[in-house]
């Protein structure tokens, strides 16, 4: 199954739905904000198949570099906005939920960061740097073994040749 | 065990010249460097900044340090802090009696760069996985001081 590799602006929709919205309860995601009809149907059956897994398939996983919790804690006020608190935050960190992995920001990144470009050249000619938070996040699915997506909210980096095809 | 800040210098010297410096090759001192400027030598590499001539040589020099046995990563005299779940847990918040009170303002900032929020975070020395001495904290900030001076 598929591994979905969030940046930092689709995991805080994460958090938000989690904690403010009664995932745990109810199942299930729903499509707002940063999560697009497309994403939330694949994270729901990534979570569905959690809840009935019984170990003889790989269920696929949700993740994010720790980096992307860096981030939203960088600009916490801001993206938590009383929808979640700082003890729900840690919380999730500590212990995830069995459908949800951290993933290392470590060493073994380092090729695939050189896989990517320093800037993107997009369609209208004009070109762009590749935001170092954004190339981390893309690293990290990068690394995965098993097949992968990555739920990018910066539209641009869908011209990154290693990653056409890939962003959901 | 002695330990010390491996500056962002040193290991673009390595990946250049395959050089450390002597007071790491003596066994008593081991040089400590974030994840951060580690995978920023990537980005001196994209930039220009590395007298390194292709993605193919960059990649061989990064075995030559992180994986080869006589590299200094497996011979024990550097150690690359990583920022993995436990040390995200501990590193960005802060505790009161083991209840988190808030986050660690230091890190949990936008005045600074997320470069170097991910260097503070790898070398807090706040619990006791942090292994290494707390000057290391305090010589990168100085070194990088100095660099933004």
């Amino acid at each position: 199954m598929t591994d979905i590799v969030f940046d930092t602006n689709v995991l805080a929709e994460l958090l938000v739905q989690y904690y403010g919205d009664n995932v745990r309860e109810k199942g299930c995601f729903e499509s707002k904000g940063f999560l697009n009809k497309d994403l939330v149907r694949e994270m729901n059956r990534t979570v569905r198949r959690h809840a009935e897994n019984d170990g003889s398939s790989y269920p696929g996983l949700l993740m994010a570099s720790s980096f992307a919790f860096v981030e939203i804690a960088r600009k916490f006020d801001e993206i938590a906005g009383g929808r979640f608190t700082t003890e729900q935050f840690a919380a999730f960190i500590e212990q995830p939920p069995e459908w949800f992995f951290i993933a290392d920001v470590d060493a073994s990144l380092f090729p695939h960061l050189n896989r990517l470009p320093r800037e993107i050249s997009l369609p209208n000619g004009n070109i762009k740097p590749l935001e170092w938070a954004d190339a981390i996040h893309a690293a990290t699915a990068l690394s995965r073994d098993d097949p992968w997506l990555l739920a990018a909210t910066d539209p641009s980096i869908k011209q990154v040749a290693v990653l056409k095809d890939r962003i959901i | 065990m002695i330990t010390r800040f491996f500056t962002p210098s040193e290991i673009a010297d390595y990946f250049e010249r395959g050089e450390l410096k002597a007071d790491l090759l003596n066994d008593e001192i081991m040089g400590i460097c974030s994840v951060a400027d580690f995978l920023d030598i990537c980005e001196a590499y994209k930039k220009g900044k590395l007298r390194i001539s292709s993605h193919k040589e960059l990649n061989e020099r990064f075995d030559a340090f992180d994986k080869l046995p006589e590299g200094p990563v497996e011979k024990g005299l550097v150690f690359i802090v990583n920022l993995d779940q436990d040390k995200l847990s501990s590193a960005l918040f802060e505790r009161d009696d083991g209840n988190v009170v808030g986050l660690w303002d230091q890190a949990a900032t936008r005045h600074i760069s997320p470069k170097r929020s991910l260097r503070y975070l790898t070398l807090r020395t706040n619990d006791d996985s942090a292994w290494w001495g707390e000057d290391v904290y305090l010589e990168m900030e100085a070194y990088h001081a100095s660099q933004d001076g």
